[in-house]
């Protein structure tokens, strides 16, 4: 299953836009516009999939919460049961909010690029790309 | 019979290194506007990218340089870049530009090997290292040739990979005594992975 950022290194790669900035030499390709309706495809694909990933984390979460609260009610509401249903309720909703959020993030990406992608010429449309890609990869790696 | 430059010992401090590319995003900015300049309007037209490829490995290796008293100008225009090599008290100047068909893209424009060559003096004992794309026309210009051990890439630079190289080369310089060039040597054995005596 790619993601968002898969997708978007693969077809930077086959445009040659992933290589390194020389201090000189020939620039990278243009793009053409069978690239951009290729990785438009892949776009709409990855979205339906994550529309769909989103729904069944949305019923992970209510049926944690729903374990929590049947716990909850069959320790007889004992002090260290709820504590200990509580917390791990809360330690496993965090993990699945927090999936959630990244998929959130790359559905609401993948919304914009869909939106935009179609209005620029196909060298604008590769530079949008270009500076999502590198502004995720600069926010996901610190600096040495 | 005294020695090459290049064979000459020299601690960090006797280096300077000269930045001709953008820094920050403002110069960025101004470049891909500016008619004559080439690097940003051609080689790297995104600041995210060039950030990645360019600024970030950039202040890394300035923070390290500067750690071990390396002298580092940034945004270096040709006057600055000039009275650089004319400054005795640096006995290697390390030129981070980008190279057109012949031509150096300093912060305020393109020189020609030529130009360069015309200002810069002939009668220095230093190393110039020239950490920029085939820049054969400068490196074998008359003035170049008399007055510096020149060093360059004959092939196309990666600013990432050599800027990190950087960071290892003023390692081996502050911990060893030795030569500029030995010191080159040992950074390419070292990062090939051979074993350094």
């Amino acid at each position: 299953m790619s993601s968002l950022i898969e997708v978007l290194r693969s077809t930077l790669d086959a445009s040659g836009h992933l290589k390194s900035v020389l201090l000189g030499g020939p620039r990278a390709s243009g793009w053409t516009d069978s690239a951009r309706s290729q990785l438009m495809q892949q776009l709409g694909e990855l979205r339906r999939s994550l529309s769909w990933r989103m729904r069944c984390m949305s019923f992970v979460l209510v049926i944690v919460l729903i374990v929590c609260v049947w716990l909850i009610y069959s320790s007889a509401n004992t002090s260290v049961g709820i504590a200990a249903v509580t917390g791990g309720g809360l330690v496993s909703m965090l993990g699945v909010v927090r999936i959630m959020r990244h998929m959130w993030q790359d559905h609401a990406s993948i919304d914009l690029l869909l939106a935009v992608l179609p209005e620029f010429g196909a060298d604008d449309a590769v530079k949008l790309i270009e500076s999502y890609y590198f502004s995720r990869q600069l926010r996901d790696t610190k600096p040495k | 019979m005294s020695e090459r430059p290049g064979q000459e010992r020299v601690k960090p401090k006797d280096c300077a290194i000269a930045v001709a590319l953008p820094s920050s995003f403002e110069r960025f900015q101004a470049d891909r506007s500016a008619l004559k300049k080439d690097f940003v309007r051609n080689c790297c037209t995104t600041w995210a990218k060039y950030q990645h490829d360019v600024v970030r490995p950039m202040a890394s290796a300035v923070r390290d340089a500067e750690s071990y008293g390396v002298a580092v100008f940034s945004d270096v225009t040709f006057e600055r870049f000039i009275d650089l090599c004319k400054d005795e008290e640096f006995k290697v100047v390390i030129l981070f530009a980008h190279w057109t068909e012949r031509s150096i893209e300093f912060s305020d424009g393109l020189r020609s090997a030529e130009e360069i060559d015309d200002h810069i003096p002939s009668s220095t004992t230093s190393v110039l290292d020239l950490c920029v794309c085939c820049p054969e026309a400068l490196a074998n210009a008359r003035a170049v040739r008399a007055g510096f051990d020149t060093r360059y890439n004959e092939s196309l630079v990666t600013p990432r990979i050599w800027f990190a190289f950087y960071r290892f080369l003023f390692r081996f310089l502050s911990t060893y005594d030795i030569s500029y060039f030995k010191a080159f040597g040992l950074t390419v054995d070292y990062l090939s992975g051979k074993e350094i005596a």
